[in-house]
Formats: C-alpha cells, structure tokens, sequence
C-alpha cells in the first residue's frame, strides 16, 4: 500500500522532463528551419512564381499571365522536344545503366583476382566533374575523334559517325556519357547489397538444386531490392535532371536535337530572357520528377514485400 | 494586371533556379579602396589583352583611383552581367554588345534603364547614325565600342600558293576554289557546326552583299512589316549556303566539328580559309607553324566583284551602370577606353580595327585586303544585331545547324525567323 502514492507521484516527474526536451529540442530545429525556410522554401515558391507572369529578365515590372506560359509548353516545338527527350534519357540510362551495373557488380562479386582494380576503374568516371567529362567525350566522339579513330583502327570504319552533329546519333551520345559516368556509382550501391546477402541461404539455395540463374531470380534479386530501389529512383531523377553533359558536349544541338528540360529552362531563362516560360518548364520538371520518383517507389517498394 | 517586383525576381530565379551564380559579383560602389583610393569596378571579358593596360593607363592618369576588375568568360559573361544589373549589384562599368540579341545587348538592358547616357561625350561624333543607332536606343547612347568587327574571309596564304589559288572574288571562284581544294586533298572553308562555331557567319557575309546590297532599307522596311525574311534575298543567301554545302566547300561532318577544330584546319592549311570575325585571326595565327601568314578578303556572294559587300559591325564595348554610385568617374573610364590613348592601346595589344581614327595608325597585314573597304560605304551591319529579341537570334542558330545538316529546308528555317521576329 505504500508503493502506491510513490509510483503515482513518480509518473509525472518522468513525463515532465521529455516535454521540456521535446520543447527545447523545437528550439535547436528553430534556426537551421528559419535558414532552411529563407534559403530553399522562399526562393523556391517566389521562383515557381514566375511561372504565371510574362518577366524577360530585364523589364522592372513584370505581368501576371496566369497559366498561359504553361499553355505555351504544350505547343512550343522546342519545347516538346525538350520534354520527349528527357524522357527518353531518363529511361534508357535508368534501363542501360541499372542493367549493367547489376551484371559488372555480379561479374566483381565473384573471386576473380582483378576484382578490386576493375572496381576502381569502373568507379573512377564517377570523381571526374560533369563538365570534364561532356569536355572529354565532346573530343572523343568528333568527327576526327578518338571513337571514328578507334574504329577506323580495328577495320570498323563503315562504323564512324558524325556522332554529336547528327540529331539521331547525338542523343545516344549524350546517353552513353551518362552510362560511362555513373555506371560505376550505381554498380557500387549493387555491390554493398550483394556484399550483405549471406552465404549460408545462397549455398542452401544450391544444395537444394537451384541454378546460377534460379538462384539469382529467387534469392539474390529479392534480397537486393532495396539497392534495386535505390538506384533506379537515383538514375531516374538524374536522367529527368540532366544539364551539364549536353550543355558541354552540344549545347542542346545539332538544331535543338538534344535540348532537355534543363537545358531549355537556362536558355529560355537566361539567353533569350523569358525567365516566366523557363520558370514554368522548371516548376512542369519539378512535378515530372516527384510524380514519377512517388510512383516508381510505391511500385518498387510492393515488389520489396 | 498585377505587377510583380523585377529586382526580387532577379533576386528569387537566381538562388532558385540556382544557375546565375551571381553571389560572386562584385558590389557598384564609391567605396574608399586601402589606401583611401575612390574605387572603381569593371566587368569585362576574360582573356581580354587590353583590360589590364587600359586599367594602369587610367589608373595613372587619375591619381586616387583604384579599377578593380572582374574577368568574365563568354558565355557566362551574358548571364552574370544581366542578373547583376537587374538585382542592382552590377559594377559601375560593364561589358555590354551593341543592338539587340543577347541578354546584355543594349537594346535589351535599354527596356530597364540599367545603362546610363553617353551622349553628351566627345568621342560620340565619331560615328555615323548607323553605329549610333546599335549602340542606343532613344536618341540616348548607352555604350562605347573601339572596335569594328568584321566579316572577311580569312586564308592560309602558304596553303593557298600551295595549290596554286588566289582569294575569289566572285560566287563562281569560290566554287572553283572548293573543286581545287578537294583536288589537292583540302578543303576550302573550314566550318564548325557546334554552337560557339563559324557556321553563322557565312550567311552573314552572303547576306551582306545578297540582302544588304541589293535593298540597303530591308532592314527598315523588315521593322515596318513591308518585308520578311520568307519574301527577300535571305531565300538566296540559303540556296547559295547550301550550293556550297553540297559541292564540298567546308569541313566534312561540320555539325560535330567544334571552333577550334576548324581553325586548326586553316591555321595547319588543311583548310585553305574560314568565313569568320576578325578578332579570330589572332587565335589562328597564333595555333599556326611558324613563318604561316594569313590573309583577308571580302567573301563574294555573286559573280559580279564590285557588287561585294562587307559585313561590318561594332564590336562588345563598354556601358555604364545606371546605379552606380560612382556614375562620373565610370563615364570618365568609358571615355578613356573610347580616346586616342585607349584605343592606341587596344590597336597595339588585340590587333583590333578601331572604330574610330587613331593617329598613325595602319591596319595589321592580316586586315590589309579588306581594311579598305571597311572604311568605306559598300558595308552591311550584322544582321543579328537588328533583330527584335534574342528569339530571333537563337532561331537563326539552331534552325542553321539543322539546315546545314539538311534536317530543315530554307522555307521552314525562313518561316520560323518571320516566326520568331515577329512573336
């Protein structure tokens, strides 16, 4: 009978002490919020702003035009491409890159003696700056380049091209920069998610009958899902995202073949001073990314289950 | 309509957007340097020769006066000067481009009032109405500029003898050239085709004589609505461009080949010249072997010699800040870079044409073929420069590439300038 005030008049001494922590806790957030607030959500919102006015970057007052820039969007040619071709470099890198990496880092996964080189040099495109490597490929792949060399050397010359000056070859140009830089970064995620499966279910798996290939499907893959996840949503929002490699490499020619979303929001914004129709195709990218980042996660996240 | 606050929105695109990168930028002020000195800021074009000696030269004739400078690279110079000037921290002197046409463009800065009148300066009756009319808007001039750019046809002349050539002077020897040249392994104009290559220029020096020549008010009459680029010559600037595209007169796979590439051709003599600015001859000269010349030559458009025109234009100069705070002493740094000792120092250190006289001064052997010409009227302004927006400018760049590499026609590029110059 005597325990029974004591717990009573214990319990509130315990509870008061977190509320004052989840208080002053709310004060140490404070600062880096009101940073976070006046450095990303301010600009941002004012930035998205834009979009429903008419500013040429110049005029000190600009006109509200509701949604007519986003109208423009859907009948501006350049603007089109600009869209057709973002979606097909964000899928075909997000498809090529995410394939290959999974099948080096199998290939690397192995007790092969060169493992941990062909590890460095897969990896190492990924240090180099974008800029140095649109610099790098721009040279490789002229017309008197190191790739129509290279052929022209193993008797493949029928093969040259005219890589970069060639809308239909130049867009898969600007795709297989992107592979080569981030194949590696992408190949090492894969790696860490094969490095934590346990033997013991992979070897049981074998000794109950499963092949290379079964055993892949049915233990590995399954295993591997969240770097699975990971690396197709990384790929996916830096192929919606891509500027700096076709910036260097072609400046969105030849005649506009290779312009991306990124691309046309900085010459629409900043060469030919229509900062309300770039603002709206940065706030349409924005949208591009978040939907197809949310549902690509939902429907990697059932397959995880 | 509601109005939206232009500088917040300088303000706002360039942290959001995150691509100006203007936090760097240097502060118009009158601030007292270290030693108690009246400061001075400059933005100018990285790589610019004359920048640092103009700077001691103005710095030692005003005693107490320091000239911080900003080098800016091309193309980030357009962006950064525009973004500065529009949030009101640009430097008291800025680089700016006659006409229209880009973002720094005095034309364009002129909607804001970003730039202060020149117009009451000494070195203004230097020019005829023409320049004036580039270099402000209003009756107000907003930029002084010591060069004229020209458009000539630039050759390798140990490449040239080597095949036993000498510079056309009408349509019909260019052609002959290019077959002499692919007779000998050559080819007679180098071309890049990537952005930041020579490929608009050869329109622009056809355009000279086909446009300009033939109706020197088409660019009048182009403003008023009475002519398009659709209905004039411009048809035939296209057809004789493609003429030489299709009978092998430039670089092979000339879309994918960058500036550089192109003048190591004429500077190396694979090619026998290049349609290019002349400011560019320096650079060949110097990627050149030693003992290689170079000479120039208006680039003939028909097969009468007399009826060539030259493309002639001023070239970037300088404005002032209609902010800063040291507005006297920026328009006394204009007015240095436009006198006789600055332009004496430009013509000695950038090989540039001067756009206005300059005692004893002889052009460089490089621009003896067309120096006289430039002098006199048979010349055409850029077109470029006329033009209403920067729409105009990008149209003409893009829809060439993809009509030099035959993914356009002349009508749909034409039709998509009248297009732009009239959206």
């Amino acid at each position: 009978m005597a325990i029974a005030p004591t717990v009573r008049s214990l319990a509130p001494r315990k509870r008061r002490p977190y509320r004052g922590f989840a208080h002053t806790v709310w004060w140490f957030v404070l600062p880096a919020a009101a940073f976070y607030v006046f450095a990303v959500v301010y600009p941002s919102v004012r930035g998205s702003l834009l979009a429903f006015t008419d500013w040429d970057g110049i005029s000190p007052n600009p006109n509200w035009v509701g949604l007519d820039q986003f109208g423009r969007i859907l009948t501006d040619p350049n603007a089109l491409t600009g869209v057709r071709n973002t979606l097909l470099i964000a899928f075909a890198v997000t498809v090529i890159q995410n394939v290959a990496a999974l099948l080096i880092a199998l290939a690397l996964n192995s007790r092969i003696r060169t493992r941990n080189i062909l590890r460095v040099v897969i990896f190492a495109p990924v240090v180099i700056t974008s800029i140095a490597v649109g610099f790098l490929w721009q040279n490789l792949f002229a017309p008197a380049g190191g790739i129509n060399e290279a052929l022209e050397t193993v008797g493949l010359g029928f093969l040259q091209q005219n890589w970069l000056g060639n809308p239909d070859t130049a867009i898969w140009s600007v795709v297989i920069v992107v592979f080569w830089q981030f194949v590696g970064y992408s190949m090492v995620i894969f790696l860490a998610g094969l490095q934590g499966i346990p033997h013991e279910v992979l070897e049981a798996a074998a000794i109950d009958g499963a092949g290379p290939i079964r055993r892949f499907w049915s233990v590995v893959r399954p295993l591997l899902a969240p770097a699975i996840t990971i690396n197709v949503m990384l790929s996916l929002i830096g192929g919606l995202k891509l500027f700096d490699q076709v910036f260097v490499m072609t400046k969105g020619g030849p005649g506009g073949a290779t312009n991306t979303i990124s691309t046309l929001i900085y010459s629409n914004a900043f060469t030919l001073g229509r900062f309300g129709f770039g603002a709206a195709l940065a706030v349409m990218l924005t949208i591009f990314v978040a939907v197809a980042s949310i549902i690509q996660y939902r429907l990697l996240a059932l397959q995880e289950r | 309509m509601r109005k939206v606050s232009a500088v917040s929105c300088a303000v706002v695109v360039a942290t959001a957007l995150g691509l100006a990168g203007c936090s760097a930028g240097p502060q118009a002020n009158s601030g007292g340097g270290e030693d108690g000195d009246t400061v001075l800021t400059v933005s100018g074009f990285a790589g610019d020769p004359t920048a640092e000696p103009l700077i001691e030269a103005f710095e030692e004739e005003n005693p107490g006066v320091t000239v911080e400078f900003t080098a800016l690279p091309f193309p980030g110079i357009l962006t950064q000067i525009n973004t500065e000037l529009v949030s009101g921290n640009a430097s008291d002197v800025v680089a700016v481009f006659p006409g229209n046409g880009n973002p720094i463009a005095v034309h364009a800065l002129a909607k804001g009032d970003y730039l202060a009148d020149l117009s009451g300066s000494d070195w203004v009756g230097n020019y005829n109405d023409a320049n004036k009319a580039v270099m402000g808007t209003d009756g107000e001039i907003l930029m002084g500029a010591n060069a004229f750019t020209i458009i000539p046809a630039i050759y390798n002349t140990q490449a040239l003898e080597a095949v036993g050539a000498t510079p056309p002077t009408t349509f019909s020897e260019v052609l002959a050239l290019c077959d002499t040249a692919k007779s000998n392994g050559k080819v007679a104009y180098a071309l890049a085709g990537v952005a930041g290559g020579n490929y608009p220029y050869v329109a622009y020096a056809l355009y000279a004589t086909l446009v300009h020549g033939a109706n020197p008010d088409f660019v009048a009459e182009q403003a008023s609505g009475d002519a398009s680029f659709s209905d004039s010559e411009w048809t035939t600037v296209l057809s004789k461009y493609r003429e030489m595209v299709d009978a092998g007169c430039f670089t092979a796979d000339a879309t994918g080949t960058s500036v550089d590439v192109a003048q190591g051709q004429v500077a190396k003599g694979e090619a026998l010249g290049i349609v290019t600015v002349s400011p560019v001859i320096t650079a060949i000269a110097d990627a050149a072997p030693e003992g290689t010349t170079f000479q120039t030559a208006p680039f003939p458009a028909t097969d009468d010699a007399s009826e060539t025109f030259l493309p002639v234009g001023l070239g970037a100069g300088y404005g002032v800040n209609a902010k800063s705070k040291n507005i006297d002493l920026a328009k006394k740094f204009v007015d240095f870079y436009m006198s006789d000792a600055g332009l004496k120092i430009a013509v000695e250190l950038a090989s540039i044409y001067p756009s206005a006289p300059v005692e004893g001064y002889t052009p460089p052997e490089s621009l003896a073929g067309v120096a006289e010409q430039a002098q006199g009227d048979q010349t055409a302004s850029f077109p470029d420069q006329t033009w209403p927006n920067a729409v105009v400018n990008q149209t003409y760049l893009d829809g060439l590439q993809a009509f030099i590499g035959g993914q356009t026609t002349a009508e749909d590029l034409l039709a998509q300038l009248d297009s732009a110059y009239n959206g």
